[in-house]
């Protein structure tokens, strides 16, 4: 090549040769001088290695990307849908999130005047019947598959040609969607013999025939204990399992609540024969037997007749007893409210009838809203055992009601059904009734579909679909629609059903945008009905006062059946969740047992796992402080089938021990065979020490105490900051500085954050064998301590406490990771990388507050070992991974977890707040906890933002922090509990150890 | 160097350099007994036992552990400060005795520091099995990666991991230093053979010149100075573990000397409960005598008594700190759940020790066995006492529970012996257990014959 010269110089010294560091000319053309038979080596070889390589077997997956892509689904980005939680107990205004087509998370619905947003442990763990693969696939005929088509035609033919002299018998779960009450009574004119009887797995028949007496309607009215200054409750578990407790809890702590300048308490006294949630947080408690409640009630209605002058009634026995209670109840008049937990129809009038001497009813008691939950009757649900005995009933068909599980008497139910020919279970679970009738049609899951609910009258919800149905199965309306023949699709009723009945009766209307979108948007409607003030009529009580002072006492013990707060009436007992959720009082998952007191233990010579037999049904023994001492407590929604790789029964049903002939179901019984097995079983616990060992963990006051020094029972926390010192410069926190507050005050420890916490981080669920072991990974749990003596139940005081991790700023976690896998942010988070940890444990023996968990083994494949999975409750099959929260990582074996302050949603809310260019509003950030809290007892925010309500909190006299003398420094920061009892608190009470 | 008659010989038997040669080296020469082939047999049927517990942990998880949410350690640490104590008794021996010129230390120092080694890599196996991902372990090593990520030298562990692997090599040069004489004689009296090729290659070509003694020795002072430190460095820094955390029970200042002196205790209690064996069934009585006996008998009444301090130490300031909960985990100590760990532990390392103050019992060689066996018992369980009372109730009582090891963990520590004395039965045969080389510096002064004549040494 021809060399160009540049400058003269160049020219002169020569041209230089610029890329001498390249490969001449000559070594280039060496390598390129590859002869033909290379090319054909190199080539033959790429060949062959791509044939090899290729051949290897790569398994097939098809992502198809949407041709249009829905305006409102965008990938990574969740969409929340309105709808409403029901399943046979209460209901709940629910917004459900979807992440990419699935649904993840049930949060509550803040616009729902009674839960503002607040949610229920059952509520939170619904979500997961969704991906259970145990619910009926198909509509079957004597468990053989068949199709939607032949299986209408078959039972609409069945029913058309039923004789004219059988009745068909519609036996529902309480109706309380308007448009399903509407297509039952379009099949009642099909079909004039259809007769529809309601079941309710735990019944409130007795409150229901106590108020047709006293207002002429068999309703139950709503109770309002946000109004209640004074709050008598015999055994009624509001809190936990009565009623609305989602609603009752939102209404109970408005009153419990010390916040912006609020100075007064409501009390509680309550009455009951067991340690209940909501007796256990009660400012006083009467230990009671349950035989002797109604008179109970007698005495204090006599105490209250007596003092306004007014007639009393037989003698209840009790007076002098209650007469203190009396006298409250006559100071707040009608701002107190009585209400009981029994199914007896005279203790309920006896009720009442206090509530009416009191004024109550009109001010805590709204006569003109009922509770349309419970519309059971007890000697309805008789009279169809008698009649299908008796071969009168043609058809039954059972709608989501289950009744070989639910019938007080299940027994004799199977008998009866025998004598049933057609038989038709409409249902979305795989439940006992199923497999005693002929044809099975699957109902979907309530996140499947369309509906609708009033569960207090004019407050209209609905239920909407997020998902296609995953399985062959219809949404209820759908089937009914198809047993009347209507080809229309149930969203098409629902419409028209607003439109036609609901939407005209609301009052506002938006000419822009249709009532039935806003709704369908919001949730919620609010309708105002016109219908005529009930008012209570002159009812005598003096018959229901001689039947309750006429009932006998029993001497000897008394079982007495309670729902338990995780799995209640046992419809969702086949959820993990639910299951190793331990219970707020007894922290046992997993199984129910008979509880009782350490006095009877100690008399009988039980230890706790002591399996007795109670009428041949054998449970073990748990010893429960706070127990009547002749009192055995037992869980009801127990003995069904938990499904997983190997399916098995979870306790026992004790149902049968409280069948009684005519009276309808009494809860609670007395005790006539109870022997000792002499075998014994461990129950799983997450707790099994009780006392405080004297240790200011949970600090309480009086408000006596409080009113006088807000900082009372809290007077350690000012000496403890004085004194922290430190070599250290103290961090700075440039930008946020989140903390969060827990009011021990508001906290009923009902659990709903627990769950929410497992839904919201992929927590595993680990089984009951690993729960013994201790090896439970819940982030967040609710630690229980009784104070004072374990022998004396009614002074016995508990006292609960949510812990997670407490973010230290000086975390001894921290320092300790020799590969710096847990690790502070510039936000004040303790944050654990997963992908570094190699599990050595430290930061977990090094943790004061127990709070981070370890993954023992496999829990749910992340592993990269085969074969060495542990998932027990089958948390971990396909479908049920679809449940997973894409935004948290799934832990693999071996590495150390614990709670994030839900770091996927603070990143979530900057994130959006940048978009927006504006400032993180204060309150943005929900973490699960916080979110799902019905009492809204944990507040999440920015301590740099002096505006934020959590630097309020700083303030407060009664904030503390756990184990604050240790000088770590916690984020998470506790009020002080404040009890409305007289009485100064010793500062430091007599703890006695029980463990 | 002028020996009083009144000094108690270190070699017994007027033993001339040959016989010694001969008497130490015979053993490994001739064909193994009986007795070797099954204790290496047991040895290796306890290590197939740990190494399948071990399979069975990093295959299933740490699951297959009782550990639990409160209490994170347990067997499993308790074992590896146990045996990172057995393994001080050699360096101790061998480079802090060399540095106090206490020529008595040449008759042991040889099986001790063998032992220090095997317990050391014994020790070293328990914090690697662990962790829950024992695969990444090579993430406490500062190594350079594209990543940045670096260790946390904040963390105890990270120091542990350098004391440690500081140690073992340390120990095995030192080690291996003072095996190059004695090799080379070993290669010397080989015929030929594959043998005498290997020892050759071992023996790194040593002649025995004036030059290579002469290095030889300034190493040998080198190495001691190094190790001296490193015996105390490495059990005050296991003793950080704990001291530097905020467990009550755990964070206490005392724990460094207490820890070195625990160790150097239970070191030399293995060290006697292994060489009254080995001085018997190698016939080594002339060397190993009851006089060395006696003088390792009186470090263990000091470290004993040292511990014994420690532990009453500890109660005071549990009292005197005024801190409810430290006073609660001691209380817990002796009359709680574990009661009975803690009263074997006081008996073990507080009581029986305190029997060496009576000269019979030092010289007693069947007692020593027997209370250096109770006191490796005791150093155990104050391991165990240290680590699982204090964890499993600490702060708040919610979390407070029970622990109890699984068969994988036990047979992991049974696993831990197989490999000590797999290890151990491999050194005896192949190496000389007592220091050729170095005994016989000490023949001449300290020998039968040259005390009872009031000779002097030659030189």
């Amino acid at each position: 090549m021809k060399k160009y010269w540049k400058s003269i110089e160049e020219y002169e010294d020569g041209v230089k040769d610029d890329h001498a560091h390249l490969p001449n000319k000559i070594q280039a053309s060496e390598a390129l001088k590859a002869s033909r038979r290379d090319f054909l080596k190199y080539f033959g070889f790429s060949v062959a290695s791509a044939a090899v390589l290729a051949s290897c077997e790569r398994p097939v997956k098809k992502a198809i990307p949407l041709l249009i892509q829905p305006e409102e689904i965008r990938p990574g980005i969740a969409s929340y849908y309105a709808s409403t939680f029901y399943v046979g107990s209460e209901a709940v205004p629910i917004l459900v999130k979807v992440r990419d087509g699935r649904p993840i998370k049930i949060e509550g619905n803040e616009s729902s005047v009674m839960t503002r947003g607040g949610t229920s442990a059952q509520v939170q763990a619904s979500l997961l019947g969704l991906y259970d693969e145990s619910r009926p696939k198909n509509p079957s005929f004597n468990k053989e598959e068949i199709t939607w088509d032949k299986a209408n035609a078959d039972v609409k033919e069945a029913l058309d040609n039923l004789p004219a002299d059988k009745t068909m018998v519609l036996l529902t779960a309480t109706v309380i969607s308007p448009s399903q009450k509407a297509l039952i009574q379009k099949l009642k004119t099909k079909y004039p013999n259809l007769k529809q009887v309601t079941l309710d797995p735990y019944s409130y028949s007795g409150l229901r025939e106590a108020y047709s007496d006293i207002v002429g309607e068999a309703i139950i009215p709503t109770f309002r204990f946000d109004k209640a200054e004074l709050i008598v409750s015999f055994g009624a578990d509001f809190l936990g399992t009565w009623l609305l407790p989602t609603v009752f809890t939102h209404q109970y702590v408005q009153n419990r609540k010390l916040d912006n300048g609020q100075k007064k308490l409501s009390k509680h006294i309550h009455f009951e024969g067991f340690m209940s949630l909501t007796g256990s947080n009660a400012d006083e408690r009467f230990v009671i037997k349950p035989s002797e409640e109604g008179k109970y009630v007698l005495s204090l209605y006599n105490e209250v007749a007596k003092s306004q002058g007014l007639p009393t009634l037989d003698k209840g026995g009790f007076e002098s007893a209650v007469k203190e209670v009396a006298q409250q109840l006559l100071n707040a008049k009608s701002a107190s409210l009585v209400v009981s937990g029994s199914n007896d129809k005279n203790v309920q009038l006896l009720v009442a009838g206090i509530n009416t001497m009191l004024g109550a009813h009109g001010s805590t008691i709204d006569l003109n809203q009922d509770i349309n939950l419970y519309q059971g009757n007890d000697s309805a649900l008789e009279q169809l055992l008698q009649s299908c005995k008796q071969g009168s009933v043609g058809a039954l068909i059972c709608l989501e009601s289950n009744p070989a599980y639910n019938m007080p008497d299940a027994g004799s139910f199977k008998e009866a059904i025998e004598k049933v020919g057609l038989t038709v279970n409409i249902t979305a679970q795989n439940d006992e009734t199923s497999s005693l009738c002929k044809y099975v049609l699957p109902a979907s899951h309530f996140l499947e579909s369309w509906g609708d609910a009033e569960a207090v009258s004019g407050m209209l919800s609905l239920t909407q679909p997020v998902i296609r149905p995953i399985y062959n199965t219809r949404d209820v309306n759908q089937i009914l629609l198809n047993l009347l023949g209507e080809d229309i699709s149930s969203y098409d009723y629902l419409h028209q059903h607003w439109q036609k009945n609901i939407i005209p009766q609301s009052t506002d209307s938006n000419p822009f945008i249709s009532a039935w979108k806003v709704t369908l948007s919001a949730g919620l409607l609010s309708v105002t009905m016109d219908k005529k003030p009930k008012s209570i009529l002159n009812t005598n009580l003096s018959s229901a006062a001689s039947k309750v002072s006429s009932d006998k006492n029993t001497d000897g013990l008394e079982l007495i059946a309670y729902q338990s707060v995780p799995v209640g009436d046992g419809k969702m007992a086949n959820n993990p969740w639910l299951q190793e959720l331990p219970d707020p009082v007894s922290r046992v998952c997993w199984d129910n047992y008979f509880s009782v007191s350490p006095t009877l233990a100690d008399e009988k010579g039980w230890k706790q796992g002591d399996v007795i037999s109670i009428s041949n049904i054998e449970l073990p023994v748990f010893v429960q402080p706070g127990n009547h001492h002749q009192v055995i407590s037992v869980a009801l929604g127990y003995g069904r089938t938990m499904e997983g790789p190997k399916p098995e029964v979870i306790g026992k049903d004790v149902k049968p021990l409280f069948v009684s002939k005519g009276t309808g179901v009494k809860y609670h019984t007395a005790i006539a065979d109870i022997k000792n097995t002499g075998r014994t079983y461990e129950l799983a616990t997450t707790q099994s020490h009780h006392s405080m060992e004297g240790r200011a963990i949970v600090r309480e006051t009086s408000l006596s105490e409080y009113l006088k020094d807000p900082a009372s029972g809290n007077e350690m926390h000012a000496e403890i900051e004085k004194l922290h010192t430190s070599l250290y410069d103290k961090h700075e926190y440039k930008g946020h500085h989140w903390a969060m507050f827990i009011d021990l005050n508001s906290c009923t420890g009902c659990n709903a954050c627990v769950v929410a916490c497992n839904v919201e981080n992929n927590v595993p669920v680990v089984g009951r064998n690993e729960v013994r072991r201790s090896h439970e990974m819940h982030w967040l749990r609710i630690d229980r301590y009784y104070t004072q003596a374990p022998n004396d139940p009614s002074s016995l005081r508990v006292v609960r406490q949510p812990v997670m991790c407490q973010h230290c700023d000086n975390a001894p976690c921290e320092n300790v990771c020799p590969v710096a896998a847990t690790t502070h942010s510039s936000e004040g988070i303790n944050q654990m990388a997963y992908n570094r940890c190699i599990g050595t444990r430290y930061c977990n023996n090094n943790c004061p507050y127990k709070v981070r968990r370890f993954n023992w083994y496999d829990y749910n494949g992340a592993d990269s070992i085969p074969y060495n999975r542990k998932d027990p409750a089958g948390m971990s099959t396909d479908l049920k991974r679809l449940v997973l929260n894409p935004d948290v990582t799934v832990r693999a074996k071996g590495v150390i977890e614990k709670c994030s302050f839900c770091i996927q949603r603070i990143q979530e809310k900057k994130l959006d707040a940048k978009t927006a260019g504006e400032p993180l509003r204060d309150g943005a950030i929900q973490t699960a906890c916080q979110q799902g809290c019905p009492a809204k007892a944990i507040t999440f925010g920015d301590m740099n933002d002096e505006k934020s309500v959590v630097s309020k909190m700083m303030k407060d006299p009664r904030r503390y922090h756990l184990l604050e003398e240790l000088h770590t420094l916690p984020s998470v920061a506790y009020l002080t509990k404040v009890r409305n009892i007289e009485e100064k608190l010793n500062a430091e009470p007599e703890h006695k150890t029980h463990s | 160097m002028y020996i009083s008659p009144l000094r108690e010989p270190l070699v017994t038997g007027a033993k001339s350099y040959k016989q010694v040669t001969d008497d130490i080296l015979n053993p490994m020469e001739g064909k193994p007994g009986k007795f070797w082939y099954a204790g290496i047999t047991l040895a290796l049927i306890a290590l197939g036992l740990g190494g399948f517990a071990m399979y069975i942990t990093v295959w299933e998880g740490i699951g297959s552990w009782n550990l639990n949410k409160t209490v994170g350690w347990g067997w499993d640490i308790t074992n590896f400060v146990w045996w990172v104590g057995i393994g001080h008794a050699g360096t101790f021996i061998s480079a802090i005795l060399l540095l106090f010129r206490q020529k008595w230390r040449t008759s042991i120092n040889r099986s001790a520091e063998a032992m220090t080694i095997i317990a050391v890599m014994c020790a070293g196996l328990f914090p690697i099995i662990h962790m829950g991902r024992p695969a990444l372990a090579f993430f406490v090593l500062p190594y350079p990666n594209t990543r940045e990520l670096w260790v946390n030298f904040n963390s105890p562990l990270f120091w542990d991991v350098i004391a440690i692997t500081t140690y073992l090599t340390v120990s095995v040069l030192f080690w291996y230093m003072g095996l190059i004489p004695d090799i080379a004689t070993v290669r010397d009296r080989m015929k030929k053979g594959i043998g005498k090729k290997i020892y050759g290659l071992l023996s790194f070509g040593w002649t025995g010149s004036a030059r290579h003694w002469s290095r030889h020795e300034s190493m040998s002072l080198i190495l001691a100075g190094l190790a001296a430190p490193l015996v105390l460095s490495v059990h005050t820094i296991v003793s950080m573990d704990f001291a530097t955390s905020v467990i009550p029970g755990w964070h206490t200042t005392i724990f460094p000397p207490y820890f070195v002196a625990g160790a150097v205790f239970s070191g030399f209690a293995m060290v006697l409960t292994l060489m009254i064996i080995t001085r018997k069934a190698l016939n080594l009585q002339n060397y190993i005598t009851v006089g060395h006996v006696e003088s390792m008998n009186k470090v263990i009444i000091a470290t004993g008594s040292i511990v014994g301090i420690a532990y009453i130490t500890e109660f005071f300031m549990a009292w005197y700190s005024g801190s409810v909960y430290e006073q609660y985990a001691f209380v817990n100590r002796a009359f709680g759940p574990y009661w009975w760990a803690y009263w074997i532990m006081m008996t073990c390392n507080v009581i029986t020790p305190q029997l060496f103050w009576f000269k019979k019992i030092r010289r007693n060689l069947a007692a020593t066995f027997v209370i250096s066996i109770f006191i490796n018992i005791g150093m155990w369980f104050e391991r165990f006492v240290i680590i699982v009372t204090s964890l499993h109730r600490d702060f708040l009582p919610s979390s407070w529970v029970m622990y109890a090891p699984s068969w994988v963990e036990v047979s992991i520590f049974i696993g831990t012996f197989g490999l000590f004395f797999t290890l151990f039965f491999l050194f005896i045969r192949f190496f000389p257990v007592i220091a050729v080389a170095e005994i016989k510096t000490v023949l001449k002064s300290s020998g039968e014959k040259f005390i009872k004549k009031g000779d002097r040494d030659e030189k």
